[in-house]
Protein backbone atom coordinates (compact mmCIF):
# COMPACT_ATOMS: atom_id res chain seq x y z
CA UNK A 1 0.00 0.00 0.00
CA UNK A 2 1.67 3.21 -1.17
CA UNK A 3 2.33 5.89 1.38
CA UNK A 4 2.71 9.73 0.93
CA UNK A 5 6.47 10.89 2.50
CA UNK A 6 5.87 13.11 5.16
CA UNK A 7 8.83 14.66 6.33
CA UNK A 8 7.74 15.92 9.52
CA UNK A 9 5.96 12.84 10.62
CA UNK A 10 9.33 11.04 10.71
CA UNK A 11 10.88 14.10 12.85
CA UNK A 12 7.90 14.23 15.52
CA UNK A 13 7.79 10.49 15.28
CA UNK A 14 11.76 10.47 16.22
CA UNK A 15 11.58 13.16 18.76
CA UNK A 16 8.82 11.99 21.01
CA UNK A 17 10.77 7.91 20.62
CA UNK A 18 14.00 10.10 21.41
CA UNK A 19 16.04 8.78 19.10
CA UNK A 20 19.26 10.42 18.11
CA UNK A 21 20.51 10.41 14.76
CA UNK A 22 22.09 12.66 12.16
CA UNK A 23 19.98 13.80 8.79
CA UNK A 24 22.07 13.09 5.71
CA UNK A 25 20.82 12.78 2.21
CA UNK A 26 19.24 15.03 0.50
CA UNK A 27 16.69 16.62 3.49
CA UNK A 28 20.07 17.09 5.04
CA UNK A 29 21.41 19.14 1.62
CA UNK A 30 17.78 20.97 1.47
CA UNK A 31 18.36 22.33 4.96
CA UNK A 32 21.71 23.55 4.20
CA UNK A 33 20.40 25.22 0.85
CA UNK A 34 20.98 22.87 -1.82
CA UNK A 35 18.41 23.17 -4.40
CA UNK A 36 17.41 19.52 -4.45
CA UNK A 37 14.13 17.74 -3.42
CA UNK A 38 13.63 14.52 -2.37
CA UNK A 39 10.96 11.90 -1.71
CA UNK A 40 12.60 9.95 0.96
CA UNK A 41 14.37 10.81 4.04
CA UNK A 42 18.16 9.02 5.21
CA UNK A 43 19.28 9.03 8.79
CA UNK A 44 22.06 7.60 10.72
CA UNK A 45 21.46 6.81 14.17
CA UNK A 46 23.43 7.03 17.15
CA UNK A 47 25.06 3.35 17.27
CA UNK A 48 24.20 2.61 20.71
CA UNK A 49 21.96 -0.36 21.65
CA UNK A 50 19.54 1.83 23.60
CA UNK A 51 19.28 4.22 20.77
CA UNK A 52 18.89 1.65 18.17
CA UNK A 53 16.00 -0.18 20.55
CA UNK A 54 14.32 3.19 20.35
CA UNK A 55 14.79 3.56 16.91
CA UNK A 56 13.19 0.07 16.17
CA UNK A 57 10.11 0.16 18.32
CA UNK A 58 9.25 3.67 16.42
CA UNK A 59 9.88 2.65 13.12
CA UNK A 60 7.72 -1.01 13.94
CA UNK A 61 4.34 -0.86 12.64
CA UNK A 62 1.69 -2.80 11.81
CA UNK A 63 1.65 -1.08 7.75
CA UNK A 64 5.75 -1.15 7.67
CA UNK A 65 7.66 -2.61 5.13
CA UNK A 66 10.92 -3.21 4.51
CA UNK A 67 13.22 -3.45 0.93
CA UNK A 68 16.23 -6.12 1.54
CA UNK A 69 19.59 -5.44 -0.13
CA UNK A 70 19.19 -6.48 -3.60
CA UNK A 71 15.38 -7.17 -3.58
CA UNK A 72 13.39 -4.93 -6.18
CA UNK A 73 9.76 -4.68 -3.68
CA UNK A 74 9.21 -3.71 0.16
CA UNK A 75 7.68 -6.55 1.71
CA UNK A 76 5.34 -6.51 5.11
CA UNK A 77 7.80 -6.02 7.98
CA UNK A 78 5.85 -4.70 11.36
CA UNK A 79 8.09 -5.90 13.98
CA UNK A 80 11.96 -4.35 13.41
CA UNK A 81 14.80 -6.07 15.69
CA UNK A 82 17.28 -3.06 16.60
CA UNK A 83 20.68 -5.55 15.37
CA UNK A 84 18.92 -5.45 11.81
CA UNK A 85 20.23 -2.29 11.11
CA UNK A 86 23.58 -3.60 11.72
CA UNK A 87 23.31 -6.44 9.25
CA UNK A 88 23.84 -3.99 6.35
CA UNK A 89 24.92 -0.22 5.73
CA UNK A 90 21.92 0.61 4.85
CA UNK A 91 18.51 -0.46 5.88
CA UNK A 92 15.54 0.81 3.26
CA UNK A 93 11.75 0.73 5.31
CA UNK A 94 8.32 1.98 3.86
CA UNK A 95 6.34 2.86 6.90
CA UNK A 96 3.30 4.85 7.19
CA UNK A 97 5.77 8.02 6.55
CA UNK A 98 7.28 6.74 3.39
CA UNK A 99 10.54 5.65 2.62
CA UNK A 100 13.29 5.72 5.08
CA UNK A 101 17.14 4.63 4.80
CA UNK A 102 18.34 3.97 7.59
CA UNK A 103 22.67 4.18 7.54
CA UNK A 104 24.94 2.57 9.57
CA UNK A 105 28.18 3.84 7.37
CA UNK A 106 27.99 7.24 5.01
CA UNK A 107 30.26 5.88 1.89
CA UNK A 108 33.55 8.11 1.59
CA UNK A 109 32.99 9.24 5.21
CA UNK A 110 32.44 6.81 7.77
CA UNK A 111 30.07 5.36 10.67
CA UNK A 112 28.10 7.52 12.80
CA UNK A 113 30.85 8.84 15.25
CA UNK A 114 33.02 10.85 11.71
CA UNK A 115 29.59 11.63 10.09
CA UNK A 116 28.38 13.55 13.35
CA UNK A 117 31.52 15.54 14.63
CA UNK A 118 31.33 17.39 11.57
CA UNK A 119 27.15 17.74 11.54
CA UNK A 120 25.83 21.13 11.75
CA UNK A 121 23.14 21.65 14.56
CA UNK A 122 19.50 23.39 13.08
CA UNK A 123 16.11 24.23 15.52
CA UNK A 124 12.77 23.49 14.16
CA UNK A 125 10.21 24.20 16.92
CA UNK A 126 11.76 22.86 19.86
CA UNK A 127 13.56 20.10 18.50
CA UNK A 128 17.55 20.50 17.70
CA UNK A 129 18.48 18.39 14.36
CA UNK A 130 21.77 17.28 13.52
CA UNK A 131 22.55 17.35 9.94
CA UNK A 132 25.50 15.80 7.88
CA UNK A 133 27.49 19.08 6.32
CA UNK A 134 27.52 19.29 2.77
CA UNK A 135 30.98 18.62 2.69
CA UNK A 136 30.00 15.13 4.26
CA UNK A 137 26.95 14.67 1.70
CA UNK A 138 29.00 15.56 -1.16
CA UNK A 139 31.52 12.71 0.05
CA UNK A 140 29.31 10.68 0.27
CA UNK A 141 27.45 11.08 -3.41
CA UNK A 142 31.02 11.46 -4.76
CA UNK A 143 31.54 8.00 -3.70
CA UNK A 144 28.38 6.17 -4.36
CA UNK A 145 28.77 7.66 -8.01
CA UNK A 146 24.95 6.50 -8.99
CA UNK A 147 23.59 8.45 -12.19
CA UNK A 148 21.64 10.45 -9.56
CA UNK A 149 24.05 10.77 -6.86
CA UNK A 150 26.17 12.86 -10.42
CA UNK A 151 22.65 14.69 -10.92
CA UNK A 152 22.53 16.27 -7.66
CA UNK A 153 26.63 17.24 -7.21
CA UNK A 154 25.90 20.51 -9.26
CA UNK A 155 23.30 21.59 -6.72
CA UNK A 156 25.35 20.29 -3.64
CA UNK A 157 28.63 22.34 -4.95
CA UNK A 158 26.44 25.89 -5.70
CA UNK A 159 25.01 25.28 -1.96
CA UNK A 160 28.35 24.56 -0.83
CA UNK A 161 30.05 27.17 -2.47
CA UNK A 162 27.79 29.72 -1.17
CA UNK A 163 27.48 28.88 2.57
CA UNK A 164 31.42 29.09 2.25
CA UNK A 165 30.91 32.79 0.97
CA UNK A 166 28.02 33.28 3.14
CA UNK A 167 29.14 31.40 6.53
CA UNK A 168 26.52 33.48 8.36
CA UNK A 169 23.66 33.53 5.62
CA UNK A 170 21.06 31.49 7.11
CA UNK A 171 18.09 32.24 4.98
CA UNK A 172 19.71 29.70 2.89
CA UNK A 173 17.10 27.58 4.21
CA UNK A 174 14.61 29.90 2.21
CA UNK A 175 17.00 29.81 -1.03
CA UNK A 176 15.49 26.19 -1.38
CA UNK A 177 11.73 27.58 -1.93
CA UNK A 178 12.99 29.91 -4.83
CA UNK A 179 10.93 28.90 -7.41
CA UNK A 180 13.50 30.01 -10.05
CA UNK A 181 16.02 27.70 -9.13
CA UNK A 182 16.90 24.48 -10.78
CA UNK A 183 15.93 21.58 -8.76
CA UNK A 184 17.67 18.16 -8.59
CA UNK A 185 15.95 15.08 -7.76
CA UNK A 186 18.26 13.28 -5.25
CA UNK B 1 -24.32 35.27 -17.12
CA UNK B 2 -25.37 37.14 -14.29
CA UNK B 3 -22.19 37.67 -12.03
CA UNK B 4 -19.78 39.72 -13.50
CA UNK B 5 -17.54 37.15 -15.51
CA UNK B 6 -19.01 38.37 -18.79
CA UNK B 7 -16.91 41.42 -18.39
CA UNK B 8 -13.66 38.67 -18.25
CA UNK B 9 -15.21 36.70 -20.99
CA UNK B 10 -15.46 40.30 -22.67
CA UNK B 11 -11.51 41.28 -22.08
CA UNK B 12 -10.05 38.02 -22.84
CA UNK B 13 -12.23 37.97 -25.63
CA UNK B 14 -10.58 41.19 -26.78
CA UNK B 15 -7.31 39.71 -26.14
CA UNK B 16 -7.80 36.35 -27.79
CA UNK B 17 -9.01 38.14 -30.84
CA UNK B 18 -5.35 40.34 -31.16
CA UNK B 19 -3.77 36.65 -30.28
CA UNK B 20 -5.42 33.83 -32.38
CA UNK B 21 -2.75 31.39 -30.67
CA UNK B 22 -4.25 31.68 -27.47
CA UNK B 23 -7.80 31.11 -29.07
CA UNK B 24 -8.46 27.88 -26.62
CA UNK B 25 -8.67 29.92 -23.59
CA UNK B 26 -11.48 31.47 -22.02
CA UNK B 27 -13.00 32.55 -18.68
CA UNK B 28 -14.27 28.89 -17.75
CA UNK B 29 -18.06 28.38 -17.54
CA UNK B 30 -19.96 27.15 -14.30
CA UNK B 31 -20.80 23.94 -16.75
CA UNK B 32 -17.32 24.06 -17.03
CA UNK B 33 -15.33 24.46 -13.41
CA UNK B 34 -18.19 21.17 -12.70
CA UNK B 35 -15.82 19.27 -15.34
CA UNK B 36 -12.26 20.79 -14.12
CA UNK B 37 -13.56 19.32 -10.30
CA UNK B 38 -14.78 16.04 -11.72
CA UNK B 39 -11.70 15.77 -13.65
CA UNK B 40 -9.65 16.46 -10.78
CA UNK B 41 -11.04 13.48 -9.07
CA UNK B 42 -10.52 11.24 -11.84
CA UNK B 43 -7.04 12.60 -12.05
CA UNK B 44 -6.35 10.59 -9.21
CA UNK B 45 -7.86 7.65 -10.45
CA UNK B 46 -6.35 7.81 -14.01
CA UNK B 47 -2.89 8.28 -11.96
CA UNK B 48 -3.37 4.93 -10.38
CA UNK B 49 -3.89 3.73 -12.99
CA UNK B 50 -1.15 4.70 -15.06
CA UNK B 51 1.26 3.53 -12.78
CA UNK B 52 -0.11 0.10 -12.71
CA UNK B 53 0.04 0.06 -16.64
CA UNK B 54 3.54 1.25 -15.83
CA UNK B 55 4.42 -1.90 -13.92
CA UNK B 56 2.68 -4.36 -15.88
CA UNK B 57 4.52 -2.95 -19.21
CA UNK B 58 7.64 -3.46 -17.20
CA UNK B 59 7.12 -6.55 -14.87
CA UNK B 60 11.32 -7.49 -14.55
CA UNK B 61 12.48 -3.79 -15.58
CA UNK B 62 15.45 -4.18 -12.95
CA UNK B 63 16.77 -1.24 -14.57
CA UNK B 64 14.69 0.76 -12.32
CA UNK B 65 15.61 2.15 -8.76
CA UNK B 66 13.00 0.33 -6.33
CA UNK B 67 12.95 3.06 -4.44
CA UNK B 68 12.32 5.52 -7.14
CA UNK B 69 9.32 3.44 -8.49
CA UNK B 70 8.21 2.90 -4.30
CA UNK B 71 8.29 6.90 -3.94
CA UNK B 72 6.39 7.81 -7.81
CA UNK B 73 3.61 5.08 -6.69
CA UNK B 74 3.14 7.08 -3.43
CA UNK B 75 3.02 10.35 -5.05
CA UNK B 76 0.55 9.10 -7.73
CA UNK B 77 -1.90 6.96 -5.49
CA UNK B 78 -2.06 10.25 -3.61
CA UNK B 79 -4.90 12.46 -3.31
CA UNK B 80 -3.86 16.09 -4.89
CA UNK B 81 -4.91 17.92 -1.96
CA UNK B 82 -2.97 15.97 0.21
CA UNK B 83 -0.04 16.19 -1.52
CA UNK B 84 -0.64 20.24 -1.60
CA UNK B 85 -1.02 20.11 1.76
CA UNK B 86 2.29 18.07 2.54
CA UNK B 87 4.38 20.46 0.22
CA UNK B 88 3.08 23.54 2.52
CA UNK B 89 3.94 21.62 5.89
CA UNK B 90 7.30 20.81 4.39
CA UNK B 91 7.75 24.49 2.59
CA UNK B 92 7.25 25.95 6.57
CA UNK B 93 9.42 23.40 7.58
CA UNK B 94 12.48 24.47 5.36
CA UNK B 95 11.60 27.71 6.09
CA UNK B 96 11.47 28.52 9.41
CA UNK B 97 14.36 25.96 10.39
CA UNK B 98 17.10 27.73 11.92
CA UNK B 99 20.76 26.99 12.88
CA UNK B 100 22.30 26.90 16.34
CA UNK B 101 25.98 26.81 15.35
CA UNK B 102 27.93 29.77 13.96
Amino acid sequence: MPREFQLIGYLRLFAEAGVEYVLVGGVGARIQGAATTTQDIDIMPEPSVENMERLARSLSHEQTEKKDFGMTEYVPHPVIDPMEFRASDVSSFRTRFGVIDVLMDLPGVGAFDAVHRNARRYEWETVTLSVASLDDIIASKETADRAKDRRALDALYQARDHLREHPDAYELSDRALDPERDIDEI
Amino acid sequence: MTDGRWILDELLGATMRRMPGMAAFRFPSRGDLASLQMASTRGTDDSARIARAGREAHPNDDQVDPKLRATTEMILAMPVDDRLRQLEAESRFFSSIRPLDG
